[in-house]
């Protein structure tokens, strides 16, 4: 291209550096930049994570050689095997969570398993589910709890501790989400089975989501994110627990390589008291109806209209 | 008329693309350093919930309610003073309520079920010590202990066998399992006993540690 003949009077910028020079500067750079000298091992920093489209308008073989691509990054970045899931919503199914108030000891084991099972930075630490400490109500209604009194960084020699109760919170997954709403690029919405969830490469990082969150269930990756290797769970899921770059939002997501494969939540797992329940609000004969059924239930900010799928009780 | 070089756009295009990409890899991540340590541990005690005793041969027993079976998990096998009558066949049964000494600290060191209320004799069959004995009198096995619950009470009971109450396992889909009341709760002290909590969450700014994987451009 450079051999095009050109009129003498366009040759200059007028800045002292020629047309020429610029645009073979330019390309240099760019290719320069393809090369890869300075990449990090890092999926997310890819020229074909780059150009990527969003998950929802993937066709099959896109989405399959997205997420080869990531397993064999992520296996080469921490040095084990590392499965990258796509499962689809199962049919027929919705999912919600139900915990009992009344059990919840505040020992903060949900929240620390989830962080090993959903492969949360370490440092800055980001933990997704928060346990306040509050001071018991006088009665059994819900309503007269103090929530703007919760603390969420008691610290005691044993929990439950006389006169208060513990209220974990995350993700409410909303039917009516407004973190789904306000994103101005699609990377989040719900799923058929009501997870809401990310698409961490579509995200841009505006944090709208998080302002727009009546829950403050979001958190923001302020930092790459420290995941040590042998920490890292390598069964994960692209709208889940897959390692997620710097700069993007991220939430509960119900464990959606688990609940997807017919297993509970961790944090329900791990709950030492059995505070928590999850199962299909479409089965009748599901834990979880029965809750709802028997059960004076509350949402979190009913007045929002939200539309949680995460229940509260005292039984 | 000039003739226009062809490409402006093309290159106008490159210099835009180029810009970004050397943007994002010049500025966008410092690469990762191969090791960090753990700064903030997360420390998470073993699950207390031992299942190894049970053998993968035998079946779950069921529980019956409402046209449905649901397999529970027994309590666990008793390996110390069992059979009971081995001792308590020459110990006469003395059913008046007291003080409990020694020899019945070495069974459960403390009564502290139903306040005053619940004495031995209430779920213990006085005669025949190798059974539990319910309200309408007859004799269950101590695998079927959750019946004895159930008589009082009877809401939690309810709950349990729903799968509400009590420790989740086995997943959401294709059905549930029950554990024995007597796998969580002691018999003979049914509260729970305080735990020690984990660490609460870091404070954002007291999180600074070493400079090693930290990154400079994040406030």
């Amino acid at each position: 291209m450079s051999e095009t003949p050109q009129p003498a009077g366009r040759d200059t910028t007028g800045r002292g550096l020629s047309r020429r020079d610029f645009v073979n500067a330019s390309l240099l750079s760019f290719l320069a930049g393809l090369t890869g000298c300075s990449l990090p091992r890092d999926d997310a920093y890819t020229l074909e994570s780059f150009v990527q489209d969003n998950f929802r308008r993937m066709s099959e073989d896109e989405l399959k050689a997205v997420l080869q691509r990531m397993e064999r990054n992520y296996s080469a970045e921490y040095g084990k095997p590392v499965s990258v899931a796509a499962d689809p919503p199962l049919p027929n199914t919705k999912f919600a969570m139900a915990l009992d108030l009344s059990r919840c000891v505040g020992c903060r084991r949900c929240a620390y398993a989830c962080v090993q099972e959903n492969n949360q930075s370490r440092d800055p630490q980001i933990q997704w589910i928060k346990v306040f400490e509050m001071d018991k109500p006088e009665g059994k209604d819900f309503n007269e709890v103090d929530f703007e009194n919760g603390k969420m960084d008691y610290e005691a020699e044993e929990v439950p501790r006389e006169g208060k109760f513990y209220f974990p919170i995350a993700c409410q997954q909303c039917e009516d989400s407004f973190c789904e709403k306000v994103c101005p690029v699609g990377a989040t919405w719900k799923e058929p089975d009501g997870i809401v969830v990310i698409d961490y490469n579509w995200c841009i990082g505006c944090r709208y989501c998080i302002a727009a969150c009546p829950y403050q269930a979001r958190r923001f990756n302020w930092a790459a994110p420290n995941l040590p290797a042998d920490e890292m769970n390598p069964q994960t899921h692209y709208l889940g627990n897959r390692p997620r770059p710097k700069g993007v939002v991220e939430k509960c997501t119900f464990c959606i390589h688990r609940v997807r494969k017919g297993l509970d939540p961790r944090c329900v797992e791990i709950c030492p008291t059995g505070a928590r329940a999850f199962g299909n609000l479409l089965d009748p004969e599901s834990a979880i109806r029965r809750i709802l059924d028997t059960k004076p239930v509350y949402v979190v900010k009913k007045h929002l209209n939200t539309q949680p799928k995460f229940f509260y009780y005292f039984s | 008329m000039n003739v226009r070089w062809p490409y402006t756009g093309l290159a106008a295009g490159l210099t835009v693309l180029a810009a970004v990409l050397a943007g994002v890899l010049v500025f966008g991540n410092p690469p990762r350093p191969a090791e960090v340590p753990g700064v903030i541990p997360s420390p998470l005690p073993p699950d207390p919930f031992d299942f190894s005793d049970l053998s993968d041969t035998e079946p779950l027993p069921q529980v019956e309610f409402g046209g449905r079976n649901v397999p529970m998990i027994p309590p666990k096998r008793l390996t110390k003073y069992v059979p009971c009558m081995s001792c308590h066949f020459k110990i006469p049964p003395k059913k008046v309520k007291r003080e409990l000494q020694f020899e019945h600290t070495r069974h459960s060191r403390k009564l502290k079920h139903g306040g005053e209320l619940i004495w031995c004799y209430h779920c213990h069959d006085a005669i025949n010590q190798d059974k539990l004995r319910l309200a309408d009198g007859s004799l269950i096995e101590y695998g079927q202990s959750h019946l004895q619950c159930g008589q009082c009470h009877g809401q939690k009971y309810m709950d349990w066998r729903w799968g509400v109450h009590g420790k989740r396992i086995g997943g959401w889909f294709g059905g549930y399992k029950l554990v024995s009341c007597v796998r969580c709760h002691n018999p003979h002290w049914p509260a729970f006993q305080p735990v020690e909590p984990l660490p609460r969450p870091g404070i954002p700014h007291q999180q600074k540690s070493e400079p090693a994987g930290k990154d400079e451009s994040a406030p």
